[in-house]
């Protein structure tokens, strides 16, 4: 098999497998760079730092790497310094999905026991109840009455009705108390509690404080103190 | 009256026309060897000219002097010759599941570089089946023991046959002498 | 001494070197005594010749006195023996005298004869030519046609006077004395000592006394009667002083001459000059009584005036010295009186009609030395001569020194061979540049497999939800025409399937800013050139195109297969097209290699 031009071509080979031998081991794991080292150029030597970062800034301190023609006599040394900065090397698999090990045996893929039919649903985490609590749209609050409305539908306290979640599921809630500011709710199942806020003034309205001051509008009293208009607007109470 | 016409011509005019005569004489010969001067001044000009020149030259190719030798006997050498051996060292010292040449062909149509370059030129179409990194590591080898090849055109596909191949078909230009 | 030629006769050459020799041997060019009229000069020796004996008298100018000069006889006339000896002995009293030259004036008193001109010259205005021509050719302007120039000497004797027949007249001497001068003049010459002579008629100077002696007007005309011992001079001058006529009587071996008293009368008688006065001027030492008792024969007594030189300005400074040496001396200045202011006694003064030289020298004689300008002209050239030899040797050295200079200079001796193998080694060096770098840029790697499956790799990184399905890169040359370079172009089409999690990376990889992060990271993992995309003649252009995988099932992650195209919800089309310029470095060079 060997050609005439034996001894040189054996010093090749030679030269490569042993400088390059654990490049091609014959598992594609273990593939590290360590294995690399000891025959290998400096060149190798100084790309582990740089391994993680295969796009990043040069080797540092590495042999320059010139044109193919001027390697010359030098040409084992060359093709190996060449072949140390394959990005291909450190990987199990090439761009193609192929594995770089031929010896390489596919994983079975994992077939679930009740069959590739079936799905296995998690249980969805149950709502929180607080967002359940939240999501109950009161149209209007009667707080004198401990009644409030949804749609045209009339709760007071003490009464309990079931809400249905988004995802079917239906959940005992009982009304704990109302007032003006929130409505406590009770989770029946779990016994946790919930408050809705109530927050019945639209957007952009904010409770009043003080006395109605309409612009343009004097009081009476002679003795009363200036309004003044801040320039800078008042926060949001 | 009888002198002062004689006196006039050998008293005056004939000393004048020595002196002017061994002035110009004088004149004459200096200007004749500044002109020889500047000549050789040009030419000893020129040639340190040349020299440096020629010294420029020599600073630029002596580093690629060395390599001409070894470039015109690569080129000399048969293309096919070339490349059939060459592959044959390199498939040797590849293990054949990883790499294996399917197929070598010499096109004679004139495509890519060679066909506006007056260089004289082959083509060579290779075919293999391989993994990726044996066939990058092969690649690398015969490109770089042969640099005259020029890549013209590369594809690569998976191979249908095994999940580890992938068959490469290269078109290369190699420049001959 | 050098016998000198005359120059008509020579060369021009040889007329410079005579004149040169003339230079050298001569004071002529210092000594301007030479060329000065002998009356001018400051040490004179009047010699007086009366036909009994020749007076000497030296006189200095510069003193004004009178002493004796050394003594000759007549016989210093023809015997030409005896001049030498007295020539040395004129110079060496002239040199003792610390005199630079010394005139000697000739008084010729021993004969005088006068000749008419030709009748039809009778144009007054042609005087001065007349004057000249009678020196050099008598016998066209004298009467009487059996004349002899090489015997005699005229010299022609204006009558101013208003009136008269004839324009002048002409006083004719002989040339006896005339080798006496020669010689002198020669030993001056060979002693090279200026000796300058003048012969002149000594009744004439005698004449130019008369403003001198009569001090008062003049009213009546005159007569002189100057008696010599071998002549009397008859001179007619009319109430206005004008000189009428000039006879001459000769005496013939006698003390005085038979006919004086009527040619006297008779003479004033046809010049209707009436009722003269008669000077009777005596100069010899020996007056003869009788010649005042002839005259008042026919002249009242009281009109005749002898003239007794001692109570004159001329008055003898030594004893037995006649007075016209004085007279001559004179003649510088005229005397304030109204004889003198008259038209005839002021021209014959100031003309030099008295005093003219009789016995000159020889015109080829003289013309044998270079005039007083040509001395001057030849002593410039002399220095001439010297500037013009300085400068030339001034300019031959400056000339040498600047051509040594150059020879010296190391340029100069530089071999034009070593040019040649220069250039020679230049261009084969150039050439083999050429082919050098011909075949550098054809085995540039600019289109490696290799690295292209580098790129592959760093494009879809492990685990990073892409799934390429194909690959396919080509390189085409661009050659535009008459650029010796070809740029190419280099196209990557890549086909596959992509997750969720790859599809950030799509949308990085769609900007020219990614995929260009993406090749340097390439160029510099592999040291390959070709993937630097910072360079001005190189384009990076990306496009990418994501659709849905129609294939695609949704399915639990953990159960999703890397090769299973199912699990992948999204396929992509990515085309990258790097473009190089034919100025790029790694362009093709389109010639064959040399």
């Amino acid at each position: 098999m060997k050609p005439t031009l034996f001894l040189p071509g054996l010093t090749l080979v030679t030269g490569f497998l042993l400088s390059a031998g654990p490049a091609f081991a014959q598992m594609a794991e273990g593939l590290d760079t360590a294995d690399l080292a000891p025959a290998a150029p400096a060149a190798a030597a100084a790309a582990a730092p740089t391994e993680k970062k295969p796009e990043a800034a040069p080797a540092t301190g590495a042999k320059v790497i010139e044109a193919s023609r001027f390697a010359g006599e030098e040409l084992p040394a060359y093709v190996r310094q060449l072949t140390a900065r394959f990005s291909i090397r450190k990987r199990v698999t090439d761009p193609f999905g192929r594995f770089q090990d031929p010896n390489f045996v596919i994983p079975e893929p994992k077939i679930s026991p009740k069959g590739p039919a079936q799905r296995s649903y998690k249980p969805e985490p149950p709502m929180p109840f607080s967002e359940v609590v939240a999501g109950i749209s009161i149209n209007t609050v009667i707080p004198g009455k401990q009644q409030f409305l949804i749609g045209n539908r009339s709760f007071s306290t003490n009464d309990t009705f079931s809400v249905r979640l988004p995802n079917g599921k239906q959940l005992g809630v009982k009304v704990v108390s109302v007032n003006s500011q929130r409505i406590r709710f009770r989770n029946v199942t779990t016994n946790e509690t919930a408050d809705l806020t109530l927050n019945m003034l639209p957007a952009g309205m904010q409770k009043g404080v003080g006395k109605i001051n309409a612009p343009g509008f004097e009081a009476v009293d002679s003795n009363a103190p200036v309004e003044i208009q801040p320039t800078v607007p008042l926060s949001n109470n | 009256m009888f002198y002062r016409q004689s006196i006039v011509l050998f008293g005056f005019v004939v000393p004048f026309a020595i002196c002017a005569a061994v002035v110009g004489g004088g004149m004459f010969l200096k200007s004749k060897t500044s002109a020889t001067y500047l000549e050789k001044q040009a030419l000893f000009k020129n040639a340190e000219n040349d020299r440096v020149g020629a010294l420029g030259i020599e600073a630029q190719i002596s580093k690629k002097r060395p390599h001409m030798e070894r470039w015109i006997a690569q080129v000399e050498k048969e293309t096919a010759n070339s490349i059939t051996s060459h592959l044959k060292q390199i498939a040797d010292s590849l293990p054949s599941k990883e790499f294996q040449q399917t197929a070598v062909e010499y096109p004679t149509s004139r495509t890519g570089f060679a066909s506006v370059s007056a260089q004289d030129s082959s083509q060579v179409r290779l075919a293999f089946r391989g993994t990726f990194r044996s066939v990058q590591l092969a690649l690398a080898e015969l490109e770089s023991r042969m640099p005259q090849l020029q890549l013209q055109e590369l594809k690569i596909d998976p191979s249908g046959s095994s999940t580890s191949s992938l068959n490469f078909q290269i078109t290369y230009t190699a420049w001959e002498k | 001494m050098v016998a000198y030629q005359h120059p008509a006769g020579l060369n021009p050459l040889q007329r410079f070197r005579q004149a040169g020799a003339v230079l050298r041997s001569t004071s002529r060019a210092d000594n301007a005594a030479w060329y000065r009229s002998a009356l001018e000069l400051d040490f004179q020796l009047h010699l007086r010749a009366d036909g009994n004996r020749v007076d000497s008298r030296l006189f200095d100018r510069r003193s004004g006195q009178w002493t004796p000069g050394p003594q000759l006889s007549e016989a210093h006339a023809s015997d030409l023996t005896l001049i030498p000896a007295f020539a040395a002995e004129v110079i060496r009293v002239a040199q003792a005298a610390k005199a630079d030259s010394i005139g000697i004036v000739l008084h010729l008193a021993d004969e005088l004869a006068t000749s008419e001109l030709k009748p039809e010259l009778d144009n007054p205005g042609a005087l001065n030519e007349l004057r000249v021509m009678i020196e050099s050719d008598p016998k066209s302007i004298l009467d009487d046609s059996s004349v002899s120039a090489s015997e005699s000497s005229w010299r022609l004797i204006p009558y101013p006077a208003a009136g008269s027949e004839a324009i002048a007249t002409t006083v004719c001497l002989s040339r006896s004395w005339a080798a006496f001068l020669d010689e002198l003049r020669k030993t001056g010459e060979e002693k090279n000592f200026p000796v300058v002579t003048r012969a002149v008629s000594a009744p004439l100077v005698c004449l130019l006394a008369l403003p001198e002696l009569k001090r008062d007007e003049l009213v009546r005309p005159l007569i002189a009667v100057l008696p010599y011992p071998r002549f009397t001079l008859l001179a007619f001058f009319n109430e206005h002083g004008d000189l009428r006529l000039l006879r001459t009587l000769q005496h013939r071996g006698q003390r005085r001459p038979t006919n004086l008293r009527h040619a006297a009368s008779t003479t004033a008688a046809a010049l209707e000059l009436a009722d003269p006065e008669v000077y009777l001027l005596s100069t010899g030492d020996i007056t003869d009584p009788q010649m005042a008792a002839d005259l008042q024969l026919v002249f009242p007594a009281a009109s005749i005036r002898e003239i007794d030189w001692a109570g004159t300005t001329y008055a003898a400074v030594a004893t037995g010295m006649a007075p016209e040496p004085q007279i001559a001396i004179g003649l510088a200045t005229a005397p304030e009186t109204p004889l003198a202011s008259s038209h005839t006694f002021g021209v014959l003064r100031s003309d030099g009609w008295a005093v003219q030289d009789f016995l000159p020298v020889a015109q080829e004689v003289a013309e044998l030395y270079p005039a007083r300008s040509e001395m001057k002209l030849l002593r410039a050239a002399r220095f001439a001569r010297l500037g013009f030899a300085a400068l030339a040797v001034l300019a031959l050295a400056f000339s040498s020194l600047q051509i040594l200079d150059l020879v010296r200079k190391p340029e100069f001796t530089f071999n034009s061979d070593g040019a040649q193998s220069q250039k020679q080694r230049l261009t084969f060096l150039a050439s083999e540049r050429t082919r050098v770098d011909h075949w550098d840029n054809l085995l540039e790697d600019r289109s490696k497999a290799w690295v292209t499956m580098e790129l592959l790799s760093t494009l879809f990184p492990e685990k990073s939800g892409f799934l390429v399905k194909t690959f396919n890169h080509s390189i085409r040359p661009e050659a535009l025409p008459g650029q010796a370079k070809a740029g190419f172009v280099r196209e990557w089409k890549i086909t596959g399937l992509a997750r969720d999690e790859a599809l950030e990376q799509l949308n990085i990889l769609n900007t020219r800013d990614g995929i260009s992060a993406v090749f340097n990271d390439v160029a510099t993992s592999t040291g390959n050139a070709s993937f630097k995309t910072d360079l001005p003649s190189r384009s990076l252009v990306v496009n990418v195109r994501t659709l849905e995988n129609n294939g695609y099932r949704p399915g639990p992650v953990e159960e999703a297969a890397s090769l299973d195209d199912s699990t992948y919800p999204f396929s992509f089309d990515l085309t990258i097209t790097q473009r190089f310029e034919s100025s790029d470095q790694l362009a093709v060079i389109l010639a064959k290699a040399p």
